[in-house]
């Protein structure tokens, strides 16, 4: 085919127009027959599936000694202090933008902006505060792991730590996702509350203080900051476990390191997402169930 | 025609060539001896403006190179072909797209036409054309360095700088490479600067030395000459090899 | 003694200062950098010979690593925004806008921030680590040594093929959020059709779907111009790869909500005014 499209067409643009198209329809051929699709969603869940069978893995090695306290809290310092301005900076516009986009909805829909506060509210602390901040969370320090690790899996240090019979999940994971947990919910509670001031921000054009922060309390109640916790409580054991777990399965040198890095952020921002649907969607039954 | 007139290049506080100077004659292989870290690949990156000298002209063809800048240096560069120490193939293309890079975009010739001219460049370098479907990282070390080299003389330049050539490479295949330099220069005429420790290519294929040593050259001369001096210095290089 | 306090306390304060100023010029310093070599890519586009075949081949790169990740994620956030829409509004009875609301949220806000932060993971971070490992191996030294413009030839591509996959792909993206969120209401929330879509068209207006459309090329050239920069002038080793890909997920995640809140002011300003004034005389 390529041959008779090379001597027909005499214009280098245009012939090379075609032939990258047939390439491209060439290896669309192969990526997107049945088994291209059939195996990319294989692997999608088969990746899920190593993540859970890891996770419990490190849960195990926990609760067995020793306990590597300073690790643990170096970890912390690390995920926490580190992705600081970060989650700061973008929780923060994303507050100014919360108020912003509600004023505009709210006065098109009912016609004043009262409850624009109430609104805001349960929104950033139901949503924005837990997964964007996850999200972000993945992103700066996620990749950061997995980057660490999978270039110590490419340097043969993993294979070298199981020779000296160091468990490399217990070294490893374990540190990291304790130190996740407790700081990835630390995030979000103030991820929320720079949220909230930033919001507040565009919101005293139109309201005081109180009246912002008491409208913002009428709306949210008790189980909305549970369900924050809840949230930055599952999605915290996402990040360190899916890095680390793209990370042990690098390969291949420098360009390893990469694809591990990008496919772990990806991965944990995904499956963030899909929980974080999976919980509202039940926290919707749960509270149907409760109140009937 | 190159030329070095008292060049100097100092990297932080440090001079690695201090009023070196150098001319080149046409047609020659032109062989740049020193230990390991001297400043040998310094010298050669000066002369297409990959460094800039901090002293001193370098003249090529009648141009100052160091003045020039990248547009400029675009013409100059197409004049000679550098191979790199590491193959530094495009390891994303084929083995003939690497080849033909430099063709396809700077010169209007046809597909058939470029195609022709890779094959016959794969069987100057001693490789069977049929490997321009592979990719770089399925060729063997020493298949990689003939790539390059490949590459480097596709856009027909006048002048080829190689740069340590034979390092990293069995003896057999070292000698390979070092006959494939001298039948370079006889079949397209260049001129050739080679960069290397191996005094066994340097036996094999210069026609002049210069041994590099604390920013300058200690000496530069025929490696029959080489081989009887009796500077201390030289003396003790030559033994080590 | 108090002298001596107020030196140290003064060294303090001169610290912090002396920081913060540090910090600022390097800010203004990293956005000139940036914005000097976004320049310089697009003087380029012009130019001949234009790198036809690579452009092509990394649209293809580009927009099929992103289309199933955009498509996932677009569906689901589409289902929770419904699902939080609806949960607000109930507490204070207005579910009937639930529709249009939700639509016009989606086409506005949520959708065009979430591809553009999708692809910043899937491609951004992949196309600094390509151009980075490039660096690393000099083979970027070689593309200059064959007396080609590195620029023009490794990166031009690469950055076309990221705003046009950028911009499709928001199209792509807003369509199945919609779907995911019409969807979700129906089955999850018991909404009927005609409930969800009663205030739909009067709230959504083309407006919304302009305002997607252009945050979304914005978002797109931002996004280019972080990871080509980054991968380009990386530091030549794997650790430098590494630190460019983390740069390149954190200055493209932050570029893309400060220009999200800069145009979202700048349009609530300016438009929302005229807007509202329509919307509620009742011409439609």
């Amino acid at each position: 085919m390529s041959e008779w499209v090379k001597k027909r067409v005499s214009n280098p643009y245009l012939r090379a127009l075609v032939l990258g198209l047939l390439d491209i329809f060439y290896i669309a051929r192969l990526g997107l027959s049945v088994e291209g699709i059939g195996s990319n969603f294989l692997r999608f869940f088969e990746a899920v599936g190593g993540i859970v069978w890891l996770f419990i893995k490190s849960l195990v090695q926990i609760f067995l000694p020793p306990y590597r306290l300073r690790e643990i809290l170096k970890q912390m310092e690390i995920a926490g202090w580190q992705s600081i301005p970060l989650i700061g900076i973008t929780v923060g516009f994303i507050g100014l933008v919360t108020v912003l986009e509600l004023d505009y909805q709210l006065y098109r829909v009912v016609g004043n902006i009262d409850y624009v506060p109430g609104f805001a509210g349960i929104l950033i602390f139901r949503e924005f505060g837990p997964t964007v901040v996850s999200a972000m969370f993945s992103a700066k320090v996620g990749a950061g792991w997995s980057a660490e690790i999978a270039n110590m899996k490419i340097t043969e240090q993993i294979d070298a730590m199981e020779l000296n019979s160091v468990n490399p999940i217990k070294y490893l994971v374990v540190p990291r996702l304790l130190a996740s947990v407790v700081m990835l919910v630390a995030l979000s509670v103030v991820g929320a509350s720079f949220a909230f001031f930033a919001g507040w921000i565009i919101a005293r054009q139109n309201f005081s203080f109180w009246a912002y922060y008491i409208m913002m309390s009428k709306f949210i109640r008790l189980t909305d900051l549970g369900t924050l916790f809840t949230k930055a409580l599952v999605f915290s054991s996402v990040v360190p476990i899916t890095s680390a777990w793209y990370g042990f399965k690098a390969e291949g040198g420098a360009r390893g390191v990469g694809e591990a890095t990008t496919k772990s952020v990806v991965s944990s921002i995904l499956i963030i997402i899909l929980l974080d649907f999976i919980l509202n969607t039940l926290a919707d039954k749960l509270l149907k169930i409760v109140l009937e | 025609m190159i030329e070095y007139k008292r060049v100097g290049k100092k990297f932080g506080k440090q001079w690695v060539i201090r009023d070196l100077s150098l001319k080149i004659e046409m047609g020659e292989i032109f062989f740049v001896l020193g230990r390991t870290g001297v400043g040998k690949t310094v010298l050669i990156r000066m002369l297409v403006g990959l460094l800039k000298p901090d002293e001193g002209e370098v003249w090529l063809e009648g141009e100052r190179v160091e003045l020039l800048n990248e547009e400029q240096l675009r013409a100059v560069r197409r004049k000679c072909g550098m191979v790199f120490q590491l193959p530094t193939l495009f390891d994303s293309m084929t083995v003939f797209e690497n080849i033909g890079f430099g063709m396809r975009r700077l010169s209007a010739i046809s597909e058939g036409e470029l195609e022709a001219r890779v094959k016959r460049l794969l069987e100057l370098v001693h490789l069977d054309p049929e490997i321009r479907g592979y990719m770089p990282s399925e060729l063997s070390f020493g298949m990689q360095k003939r790539v390059s080299l490949a590459r480097a003389i596709a856009l027909e330049p006048k002048y080829l700088l190689y740069d340590e050539p034979t390092t990293g490479l069995d003896p057999f295949t070292a000698r390979q490479i070092n006959l494939l330099i001298l039948e370079l220069k006889d079949k397209l005429k260049v001129t050739s600067i080679v960069v290397s420790h191996d005094l066994e290519s340097m036996r094999q294929i210069a026609d002049r030395v210069g041994l590099l040593e604390a920013g300058d050259f200690v000496l530069i001369a025929s490696p029959e000459e080489f081989e009887k001096s009796e500077q201390e210095f030289v003396r003790r290089f030559m033994e080590s090899g | 003694m108090g002298e001596r306090i107020l030196n140290i306390f003064s060294l303090g304060i001169f610290r912090i200062l002396g920081g913060a100023l540090v910090g600022l010029g390097n800010l203004i310093l990293g956005i000139g950098a940036r914005s000097i070599f976004l320049w310089e890519v697009i003087t380029k586009i012009g130019k001949k010979p234009f790198e036809l075949r690579e452009f092509i081949l990394q649209l293809y790169l580009v927009g099929v690593r992103s289309l199933a990740i955009v498509a996932v994620s677009g569906f689901f956030v589409g289902g929770i925004t419904v699902l939080q829409f609806h949960y607000a509004l109930s507490l204070f009875g207005a579910q009937v806008y639930l529709g249009g609301v939700t639509t016009s949220g989606l086409l506005r806000q949520v959708g065009p921030v979430l591809v553009a932060i999708m692809i910043t993971g899937r491609v951004g971070a992949f196309i600094s680590a390509e151009l980075g490992t490039m660096r690393a191996s000099e083979q970027i030294q070689a593309v200059r040594c064959l007396g080609l413009d590195p620029v023009s030839v490794l990166v031009l591509p690469r950055f076309l093929a990221v705003v046009i996959m950028i911009f499709l792909l928001t199209i792509v993206g807003l369509l199945i959020s919609l779907a995911g969120g019409a969807l979700v209401s129906f089955f999850l929330l018991k909404v009927s059709i005609s409930y969800y879509l009663v205030n739909l068209l009067k709230l959504t207006t083309i407006q919304a779907f302009l305002n997607g459309m252009v945050k979304s090329l914005l978002f797109g050239i931002l996004i280019a111009t972080i990871s080509c920069y980054e991968g380009y002038y990386s530091a030549p080793s794997a650790e430098g790869v590494g630190k460019a890909v983390n740069r390149t997920l954190t200055y493209a995640s932050i570029s893309v909500f400060l220009v999200n809140y800069i145009i979202t002011a700048i349009v609530s300003l300016t438009f929302t005014l005229g807007e509202n004034i329509l919307f509620l005389s009742g011409a439609r």
